[in-house]
């Protein structure tokens, strides 16, 4: 019954599925007896018997070419080579794309959680909020006022757009190249606040640039892939710029009327007029470059200060510049603009009078004929009323005379070609340059003095 | 006449497998190709009679195989049995391909060589005598031959196992068990096994 004839007996008939219900039996039994491979040696036996029995049609006779079967492996090697080598790039590729996508949502994540030394200084409460802010945005011929109910899409300057967040923060987008200027020169964007509005700038690099009222940012239509980032700013700002993780590190280069600051990364404030510069660094480093001999100064610690003034002219015609070295300051003091209440305890008038000049554009001519040594406290929420501010210079003592929507401190308008110089004073040159204040309003009385009698 | 018609099966196999002058390389598939493309197309065509472009491809499939893995080949203890079962996988991937074709399913699941017990009129009562015939032959056997044939094939234990229970090595119970069924196949058929692989 086990013999291998009869085995293979049953195997052909189970091939010609003619296989018996006692074959299947037997077979199964077999099982215990043979081992696998005997069984199918035997099964390639009858396969054998059976191809050399009869004509076996399009394969009967030998039509596989070995070349064909050799060429065939290799066509399936590259292609096992080529898709495992392309698995391997997407593989690469999707983690590439995951630890980018990782490092971007961190990066988002850390601007938006991780509080900057600003925000570290200055609790979000007592901070002016940022749906109050407002400005005017200039480029070439159009003027895009922005108040606080604007929202979304503001404009289209060049190749970049201005939105305006949520949170009411401006923002400079960079939009893809198609849109780029290829040619001729292209006017900045200016972005510009007036009395009592303030207003926060992101640019297309990242950086922040919160503008003080009387203030105004320049950003220049830079060409793609400039190295640096250059902008313009007078009046008061803070300015954030965080590092980048390119290759080359983009340097921000901050212009004012006089000088120039450059950071990687650094947090800072700046107060920039037709004649001094005062830099406040809150955090990282900041380089700053003056007009003068040895104008080069470091900031690398929060409070670090470094002012420069370029005052008055002598009585030989020189103007006067001076570079401070880098002192420490209380860097709160230089970011209380940014606060809801502004409190004033025994601060300088002049100072006061300057501020309230730039936060509501007041008009005042000189605050040179304020007395140097008068002081004033007064508190002041961001949204009082103008005259709630003259009245507190008022109760300084200060007597303010109005003429062409001007304000000045120094009594009625006079007539400078009726003043008499005074001795000493070589009459070839200004007398509003070389006097000041008191001086010239004594001037101006001893000449009236004097045609009396 | 080819000096490679007097190999035999195992000898193409390991000479295959050590040579690596290219034309011998092709010679010897040539070799292989003709001693097993008919048997193998014959189990297709006996398996699938309607769609030769299929078998022609799985026949050229398995040949394929063999020259990828010609560098194993000499591992290869018998080599015919080697080649239907490679036939078998690329059938069984050939068919997966095409699942859900009617008439290929008929044809793999009537295929009751491999699993005989799948025969719709398989005699249960006839199987179980034909054991116990086995098992009064294995009765008869040495002890150390019929413990081991008992536990690997009665109780389905694994060689490893066998030999960790007797203490034995995994060898010497393969020569049990091995020993016992060409025992058994001569006190239960004329036993007379068929030389490997000689032509």
């Amino acid at each position: 019954m086990y013999n291998p004839t009869n085995i293979k007996k049953i195997i052909r008939r189970g091939l010609e599925r003619k296989l018996s219900a006692q074959d299947a039996a037997i077979l199964k039994s077999a099982r215990m007896i043979y081992e696998e491979n005997e069984l199918l040696e035997m099964e390639m036996d009858v396969l054998e018997e059976m191809a050399a029995e009869g004509p076996m049609g399009v394969l009967g006779q030998q039509n596989i070419d070995a070349r064909a079967i050799i060429r065939e492996e290799r066509k399936q090697y590259i292609r096992q080579l080529l898709t495992g080598g392309m698995r391997v790039c997407a593989g690469i590729a999707v983690v590439w794309l995951i630890a980018w996508a990782a490092w971007a949502v961190n990066d988002w994540w850390s601007e938006r959680t991780v509080p900057s030394a600003y925000e570290k200084l200055v609790v979000a409460g007592s901070r002016i909020p940022s749906s109050e802010f407002a400005c005017t945005v200039y480029w070439d011929n159009s003027i895009t006022a922005v108040g606080k109910e604007s929202s979304g899409r503001l404009g289209r300057f060049g190749d970049k757009e201005l939105h305006r967040r949520d949170n009411g923060e401006l923002e400079l987008v960079q939009l893809p190249s198609q849109f780029a200027i290829s040619a001729g020169h292209q006017p900045d964007i200016r972005v510009v606040t007036g009395a009592q509005q303030q207003c926060a700038v992101w640019l297309p690099d990242g950086s922040l640039i919160r503008l003080d009222a009387g203030s105004s940012l320049s950003f220049p239509m830079e060409k793609r892939g400039a190295p640096n980032t250059e902008i313009s700013v007078t009046g008061r700002a803070l300015i954030r710029v965080r590092e980048h993780a390119d290759q080359h590190p983009r340097t921000v280069l901050l212009h004012t009327p006089n000088g120039s600051l450059a950071t990687q990364e650094g947090e800072f404030t700046v107060l920039a007029s037709r004649t001094d510069t005062r830099v406040v660094l809150l955090d990282g480093r900041v380089e700053g470059q003056f007009p003068i001999d040895d104008g080069h100064r470091i900031l690398t610690n929060m409070g670090d200060q470094v002012t420069y003034d370029r005052c008055c002219t002598d009585a030989q015609g020189n103007i006067n510049m001076t570079l401070s070295e880098v002192t420490r300051t209380d860097p709160w003091q230089a970011v209380a603009w940014t606060t809801r209440e502004r409190n004033y305890r025994n601060v300088p008038l002049r100072a006061f009078v300057q501020e309230m000049n730039r936060t509501y554009n007041l008009g005042v001519k000189s605050v040179n004929c304020i007395p140097e040594e008068k002081t004033i406290t007064a508190s002041i929420h961001f949204k009082d009323p103008v005259s709630k501010i003259y009245g507190y210079i008022r109760k300084a003592g200060l007597i303010m005379y109005e003429s062409n929507g001007m304000i000045s401190f120094c009594g009625p308008e006079f007539d400078p070609g009726r003043i008499r110089y005074p001795v000493g004073i070589d009459d070839s040159l200004d007398l509003m340059d070389v006097l000041h204040g008191r001086d010239l309003l004594a001037a101006v009385l001893s000449n009236q003095d004097e045609k009396r009698h | 006449m080819d000096q490679y018609d007097t190999y035999t099966d195992k000898q193409l196999f390991e000479f295959h497998a050590e040579t690596r002058k290219q034309p011998e390389m092709d010679r010897l598939l040539k070799e292989i190709i003709r001693r097993y493309e008919k048997p193998l197309a014959t189990k297709l065509r006996l398996t699938i009679p309607y769609d030769e472009d299929l078998i022609g491809q799985i026949v050229n499939d398995v040949f394929i195989d063999v020259w990828k893995k010609r560098r194993k080949l000499a591992s290869v203890e018998s080599p015919r049995a080697w080649l239907l079962k490679v036939l078998n996988f690329k059938m069984s991937d050939a068919f997966q391909k095409v699942k859900g074709r009617e008439e290929y399913v008929d044809f793999t699941t009537s295929d009751y060589l491999e699993i005989p017990e799948n025969h719709p009129d398989f005699d249960e009562e006839r199987y179980e005598r034909m054991v116990q015939k086995i098992q009064g032959a294995v009765a008869k056997l040495p002890t150390q031959r019929r413990v081991a044939f008992t536990m690997r094939i009665f109780d389905g234990l694994s060689i490893a196992g066998i030999a960790r229970i007797r203490k034995l090595s995994e060898q010497t119970v393969k020569n049990h068990v091995g020993l016992a069924k060409q025992q058994l196949k001569k006190m239960l058929g004329s036993g007379k096994s068929r030389k490997e692989g000689c032509k």
